[in-house]
């Protein structure tokens, strides 16, 4: 293990460790907090599941705590719930993961659990049916949602219709409807494995005390030979790319009719960055100018401020080991539904045109700079970090770097990241909400 | 809590800090005492729109500014309003505090309202009520509280009705700004990595010679006693059912809401923060009598902490099949049960410890922190911060049945049902 300095997140004070059966753990002993965050991921997202069983990656996450052989779910819920603690898992399109809180005392309680529950899961038949209600009828819900129906429409029309990026990671009605008990058995065993697991801990801890209760714990579970291996996985997540459409491809518009609402929500974007593309942070940085910073950025300014358009006007960068999009979106009144795409879009291409000025960028870099901190005050806060660093091969002096590469970042890098992506005029619009005459272009 | 301050200025305003050094950071709070209960008929969600008026342009700052200011520094800030007041806030690295002080003092007495500024806003308000609107539970809530409140302003939502933002002057607005806007109608709350003398000196320099302001008459409204159960239905295409079972209840500050408290953590969970959240248990008798047994999608419950006499509500969304007379039945027998017998001593024990257990996990943030201390300070007590999970453990079974059987009656229940309406005649 590192020894440790006085002060910050770094490679002296983080402590990095494999347990023998190959699990990675990173622990960050906070001891101004009487708490402690466990936070995790596992190479198990929806890319290890085809367009029929979408939806049984986040199902089998959600059913882990359902039953093991010396736990019921209801014994698993008292153990937690008698002390204040709180364990859940989630499964999205790359990863599985895992996230629970506890006063520090706990924390034992919080890594036997866990333990359990990654290693022994056996989905019994009936809370299975239950929970597979329960997410049908959260399914149920997002699809009465303009919002929540516009981004996954677009994200199906963005991507190939046979990449998991397109799809949602809950699933939809006719799939997660036929998921059976013995389904989710075997994508636990086919993809769980302690080798493919990251995992952190931040709180009132000792390093070496936590490593012996992990070793005890989570390091029983034992690999298993029919596990995907992270080669397999890095080639799921590869098959999963989208590709952007050329510019003589023309722009998609669908409008997905919601009766009885009110307001339509729009989503229109493109493809845009892995995280570890090189003009990933330009794009980070073209992101808070456009649509982030105060109320919304340029296009909150725009939309909102000035033309008193919406509530919400914003851009969105999504990056992570695959490329994941770049959108702009709000909720607007269907009158007011074209004025507000030509805004955003005026918006986005002037930032593409032309670099910002030097106040804009600098303002910028300090916001993102300056921030940290704050991003770093709650435990789960710097657990997922940590997560963050280890994922994206960041190193675990990533923080005390990360200034300088938003310092090094150039106006022309910022308009070149833009450019980049929303110069393509080939974007998809989506819009959800009532029936309303269609923009043109 | 024995490291809370509390100070006061000439002109009446409140200050209330907590040093707290684990971070480089503080949040800086001013609450207002104006919400929703402040608005007379024709003015509802006035409150809110103010908010978003300050945002805009006092004589010194102008549309932007503030964003520009407090993240610049690589802070964050917001405001929210609620049925018993309105709150300011921004977070920021501990060099940069005084941002907030010189922004805020501003603001309370300067902001301009221009004619162009409120008539943008209008639409963008309008805009954010209509997205209120694709959402069932909102739609459920509006009519549920309409229908409990026949004459206290709890009756009508903080975002307002549609006819009153469309009506709404600027001069309204304003004159609301004026009425309610001063340091005698405001508390400061700041938490965080800083110098408590040396910040009140600074709030003293920022704030003290701002002009106290002649306050309304205290709202003296009284919500008549209901005499006899209610029932609203709203029909509107939508996904499935959604119950929402409400009983009136009493103010924050009456001796009985420690116990009104406990009886919640049973039927749903406890309280992670002052005013109740925290979410269901799996192990709360809500989630093990409809979601564990596979009858509801969810189920949890909510005891309203407010100013006045409030709701406790009981909420369950069903499954697309499921029966509504089934469900009501179901949530009616577990009233019921509270009434027969009082819970047993260790599930008491068990709530006073999972809310200390919430509440240390929730307090790591100087914000929550803050958001503890101004929500209690609102009712004059920001003493119970320290003293919310003693009052708990001080209830006894028979006052759990007590306030169970005085307050969860027939008579004072309001039953608001969301049916689908999606143009078949079915659910």
């Amino acid at each position: 293990m590192a020894s440790r300095s006085k002060h910050g997140l770094s490679e002296s004070t983080i402590f990095r460790s494999e347990l023998a059966n190959g699990t990675t753990l990173l622990v960050y002993p906070n001891p101004s907090s009487p708490s402690v965050a466990i936070s995790g991921y596992h190479a198990a997202g929806s890319v290890l599941e085809t367009r029929d069983t979408a939806g049984l990656a986040s199902l089998t996450a959600d059913a882990l705590n359902r039953g093991t052989p010396s736990r019921s779910f209801l014994e698993f819920s008292q153990a937690l719930d008698d002390v204040g603690a709180s364990l859940g898992f989630h499964a999205d399109t790359e990863h599985f993961a895992l996230g629970g809180r506890a006063l520090a005392e706990d924390l034992e309680l919080l890594l036997k659990l866990a333990a359990d529950n990654l290693g022994n899961a056996t989905f019994p038949d009936v809370e299975v049916a239950h929970l597979r209600d329960q997410t049908l009828a959260g399914i149920a819900y997002a699809d009465d949602n303009p919002a929540a129906t516009a981004s996954r429409r677009f994200r199906e029309l963005l991507y190939p219709a046979e990449s998991p990026n397109g799809w949602p990671a809950d699933g939809y009605q006719q799939t997660v409807s036929r998921l059976e008990p013995q389904d989710l058995r075997d994508f636990h065993t086919r993809t769980y494995s302690p080798a493919n697991l990251v995992l952190a801990v931040v709180g009132a801890v000792e390093p070496a005390s936590v490593f012996d209760m992990a070793t005890a714990t989570i390091g029983a579970w034992p690999s298993s030979p029919k596990s995907v291996t992270p080669q397999e996985w890095r080639q799921a997540l590869t098959s999963s790319e989208g590709s952007a459409p050329t510019s003589e491809t023309s722009c998609r518009h669908e409008h997905v009719p919601m009766p009885g609402k009110t307001q339509i929500e729009f989503v229109l974007g493109w493809l845009g960055f892995r995280r570890s593309d090189p003009e990933y942070y330009a794009a980070v940085i073209a992101n808070y100018i456009l649509g982030q910073m105060g109320l919304g950025g340029r296009i909150g300014t725009n939309v909102r401020d000035t033309q008193g358009l919406a509530y919400h006007a914003t851009s969105s960068l999504d990056a992570s080991l695959t490329t994941q999009p770049w959108t702009l979106r709000a909720g607007i009144n269907p009158a007011n539904l074209d004025r507000a795409i030509e805004a955003s879009l005026d918006e986005a291409l002037r930032l593409a045109e032309t670099p910002p000025e030097a106040d804009e960028l600098n303002l910028t870099k300090q916001a993102l700079i300056g921030s940290l901190p704050l991003r770093l005050e709650r435990n789960e806060g710097i657990a997922g970090v940590l997560l963050t660093m280890e994922r994206y091969g960041l190193g675990l002096n990533y923080l005390d770097e990360y200034p300088d590469r938003i310092r090094h970042v150039s106006a022309s890098d910022v308009s070149g990241a833009a450019a980049t992506i929303m110069s393509n005029p080939a974007y998809t619009l989506v819009t959800a909400g009532p029936e309303f005459e269609r923009p043109s272009g | 809590m024995d490291d809370v301050r509390e100070h006061s200025l000439d002109n009446g305003l409140a200050v209330v800090t907590r040093e707290l050094h684990s971070a480089p950071i503080a949040t800086f709070f001013v609450w207002y005492r104006v919400g929703a209960r402040n608005e007379r008929t024709g003015l509802s969600g006035a409150s809110h729109w103010v908010e978003h008026m300050m945002f805009k342009r006092t004589e010194r700052l102008a549309p932007g500014d503030i964003g520009r200011m407090i993240e610049g520094v690589g802070g964050t800030f917001n405001a929210f309003t609620y049925e018993d007041a309105t709150a300011y806030h921004a977070t920021l690295p501990t060099d940069h505090l005084e941002l907030a002080l010189e922004i805020e003092s501003d603001r309370m007495v300067n902001a301009v309202f221009a004619p162009d500024d409120v008539d943008s806003e209008r639409s963008v308000i309008i805009s954010e009520r209509e997205g209120n609107e694709a959402s069932p539970l909102f739609l459920l809530m509006e009519a549920v509280e309409a229908a409990a409140f026949t004459t206290h302003p709890y009756g009508h939502g903080v975002i307002g009705s549609k006819a009153d933002l469309r009506s709404m002057s600027r001069d309204d607005l304003y004159g609301h700004y004026q009425r309610y806007y001063g340091p005698n109608n405001a508390v400061v709350v700041a938490v965080g990595d800083f110098d408590a003398e040396h910040l009140c000196e600074q709030v003293a320099q920022h704030f003290g010679q701002l002009k106290p302001v002649v306050l309304p008459a205290p709202l003296s409204t009284q919500e008549p006693v209901q005499e006899a159960g209610r029932r609203v239905e709203v029909r509107h295409p939508g996904p499935f059912p959604i119950l929402m079972m409400c009983h009136h209840i009493p103010e924050r500050d009456h001796p009985d809401h420690a116990a009104l408290l406990v009886l919640n953590s049973l039927l749903s969970g406890p309280p992670s923060g002052p005013f109740g959240g925290g979410g269901t248990l799996r192990t709360s008798r809500l989630y093990q009598r409809f979601v564990a047994s596979g009858l509801a999608a969810s189920a949890g419950a909510d005891a309203g902490s407010n100013i006045d006499p409030t709701l406790h509500r009981i909420l369950v969304i069903l499954k697309p099949d499921g029966s509504p007379e089934t469900i009501e039945a179901a949530v009616e027998d577990e009233i019921q049960k509270l009434h027969d017998e009082p819970p047993q001593p260790e599930e008491l024990t068990r709530v006073v410890r999972q809310t200390r257990a919430k509440r240390a996990i929730m307090l790591e943030s100087v914000t929550a922190q803050a958001v503890q201390l101004g929500m209690l300070e609102m009712i004059g007590r920001w003493q119970l911060a320290g003293t919310l999970t003693e009052e708990m453990a001080a209830v006894t079974p028979v006052q759990v049945q007590y306030v169970a059987r005085t307050y969860l009656q027939p008579t004072s229940r309001v039953t608001g049902w969301f049916l689908p309406d999606n143009g078949n005649g079915t659910a």
